[in-house]
């Protein structure tokens, strides 16, 4: 932080001469950092320092979460709803985002318009859209007591299965176009070295498309994991508070229970998690395009 | 490496399957207020317009949709401008400064709303300060920081910077030379910015219930409330204005592509 001060300072130094826009751009950073600096970067500082400015002890709330079967469940239940929204994404994204890219130019655009158009439909709006589809009298499970399934155990909305289906409506897009920005410029004629070499589709898609694709999938993984593991309106909705998420289960303590510095260590929680899942893909995304190169 | 008929067949059934799935459940709202029924039923018993007359005769709901058009605006008048300067920082000033500022520009994305509208909500009663609409707007214009400075950026990257140089010799000042070279070349990217602050602004309940929620709520926070606690049936008519807005934004935003790809051609 300090040498970039001081940058900046050197920089405003020479200012003087000329001016921001060519002598000194980084002073131009300077607006945007006057809002946030002081509505996000300060707040969640002093969040994250009052988890452990308890009364009973420095550590008192991370001691309580630590025992809590609660807390435990919840991040477990984060934790695997993520990777399993990022996992289906990513089965879906990758002969979505294939087919797209080798079909006519017509079809290209709008299969990949569609995917762009629908970053654009509000969550809320979608979310409340699938409590309607997903419910009891609403057309999917009417279509599924149509093939002859017993639909009276199945629960989609209120259940995990809701927020699945949310979250992946919500994290396709991403993934999608992550992986479109690398199949795009793959060079067809690695593939076409390994057809002439007797590698059948299967073979070829595993061992020489895949491996190229891997920065493009940890990019978008990144996206759809941390998004799903923190997020609160789907599950709010879509899901049910006795299978609740973490988002919620901090909402709870402003809302609610109103035990903030509960709320602030279980906050932590959530951003060490987010961080660290962040850079861990981020240095394997690193290390593999070093590989690759 | 021809495709078997069959197999690019099912391919295109495959994809369409899924632009199904992303693009129809937020239309299926449209017909839901037109419902004759007052519980949430999909698809709806009969037609009737009863509820989006109460939608327009509350005062309550009306007054939401105001606030969340003002908010919306007001974010994106902000965050335009001190977006694409931070943009044009990131491609013009040096990669230390960039890199070290990157992870600022980028928080609000990164950071859970839960979390970010929890912080904000904390400092508000410790400081004593009024929360209430204007940090709601500020809030907001921190949302759509991020998505301003990569888009904006991305435009910009392609960018001839000899241009600058050139109006400079010609005597414009350096402010000039952004409004009158760098502005123009890459106002389509800085449209496509505007469209996603209002987007992004009108699509968020978390912060603005935090911040402003009993006394001065937004339109996706009156919203989140009914669909929450009573399942209220004039909620099909608020998501329906948001679609209609969404539809409104993208048909802009790809008018606005196609002009200026006839530009790019001229």
């Amino acid at each position: 932080m300090t040498t970039d001060v001081i940058t900046l300072r050197d920089q405003a130094g020479r200012a003087r001469s000329g001016s921001a826009w060519h002598a000194a751009p980084g002073l131009l950073f300077v607006p945007a950092l006057i809002i946030l600096v002081p509505i996000f970067l300060v707040p969640t500082a002093i969040l994250l320092v009052s988890s452990f400015t308890s009364e009973e002890g420095v550590f008192f709330q991370y001691q309580r979460m630590w025992e809590s079967d609660l807390v435990r469940a919840v991040l477990l239940r984060s934790l695997g709803m993520a990777l399993f929204v990022t996992l289906v994404s990513l089965v879906l994204a990758i002969p979505y985002a294939s087919i797209a890219l080798k079909s006519r130019p017509r079809l290209r655009s709008v299969l990949l318009g569609a995917v762009t158009a629908s970053l654009f439909f509000s969550v809320l709006v979608r979310a409340y859209a699938w409590l309607a589809l997903l419910g009891h009298g609403g057309p999917v499970l009417g279509f599924l007591e149509g093939l002859g399934i017993d639909t009276e155990s199945l629960q989609l909305v209120n259940s995990p299965t809701g927020v699945a289906i949310g979250m992946v409506q919500y994290g396709l897009p991403f993934m999608v176009m992550s992986l479109t920005d690398v199949m795009g410029r793959l060079d067809p004629n690695i593939e076409r070295a390994a057809a002439v070499h007797g590698a059948g589709a299967t073979r070829r898609f595993l061992t020489v498309t895949l491996p190229q694709l891997t920065p493009g999938m940890l990019a978008g993984s990144t996206i759809v994991f941390v998004t799903t593991l923190g997020y609160f309106v789907i599950p709010s909705i879509l899901g049910s508070p006795r299978e609740m998420m973490i988002g919620q289960l901090i909402s709870d303590q402003v809302g609610t229970t109103l035990d903030w510095s509960y709320g602030a260590a279980l906050s932590s929680a959530l951003l060490v998690i987010t961080f660290a899942v962040m850079f861990a893909l981020r240095s394997l995304a690193r290390r593999v395009g070093r590989n690759a190169s | 490496m021809r495709q078997r008929r069959s197999t690019r067949i099912v391919g295109v059934i495959f994809a369409f399957l899924i632009v199904g799935y992303l693009v129809l459940p937020a239309l299926a709202v449209i017909p839901m207020a037109f419902s004759s029924s007052s519980f949430l039923e999909f698809p709806p018993p009969g037609f009737s317009t009863k509820w989006i007359e109460q939608f327009f005769a509350d005062p309550a709901w009306t007054a939401a949709l105001t606030r969340s058009l003002v908010v919306a605006a007001s974010a994106a008048v902000i965050a335009v401008p001190l977006g694409t300067l931070a943009a044009y920082a990131m491609v013009r000033a040096n990669s230390r400064t960039s890199r070290a500022t990157d992870p600022i520009l980028m928080m609000p994305m990164m950071v859970p709303v839960v979390i970010s509208g929890f912080a904000l909500y904390v400092m508000v009663l410790m400081l004593r300060i009024q929360g209430g609409l204007p940090l709601v707007v500020l809030a907001h214009v921190g949302l759509a920081i991020p998505f301003v400075v990569t888009t904006v950026t991305a435009s910009l990257r392609t960018f001839d910077f000899k241009l600058v140089q050139a109006a400079r010799v010609h005597g414009a000042s350096a402010t000039r030379a952004f409004l009158g070279v760098v502005v123009p070349v890459i106002a389509p990217g800085i449209a496509a910015a505007t469209l996603l602050s209002i987007m992004v602004s009108l699509d968020e309940p978390v912060i603005a219930m935090f911040v402003a929620g009993d006394r001065e709520p937004t339109l996706p926070v009156k919203m989140f409330a009914s669909i929450t606690y009573e399942l209220n049936p004039v909620v099909p008519v608020a998501a329906t204005v948001l679609t209609l807005a969404t539809f409104l934004l993208l048909g802009l935003s790809l008018a606005l592509t196609a002009v200026s790809r006839r530009r790019a051609a001229a």
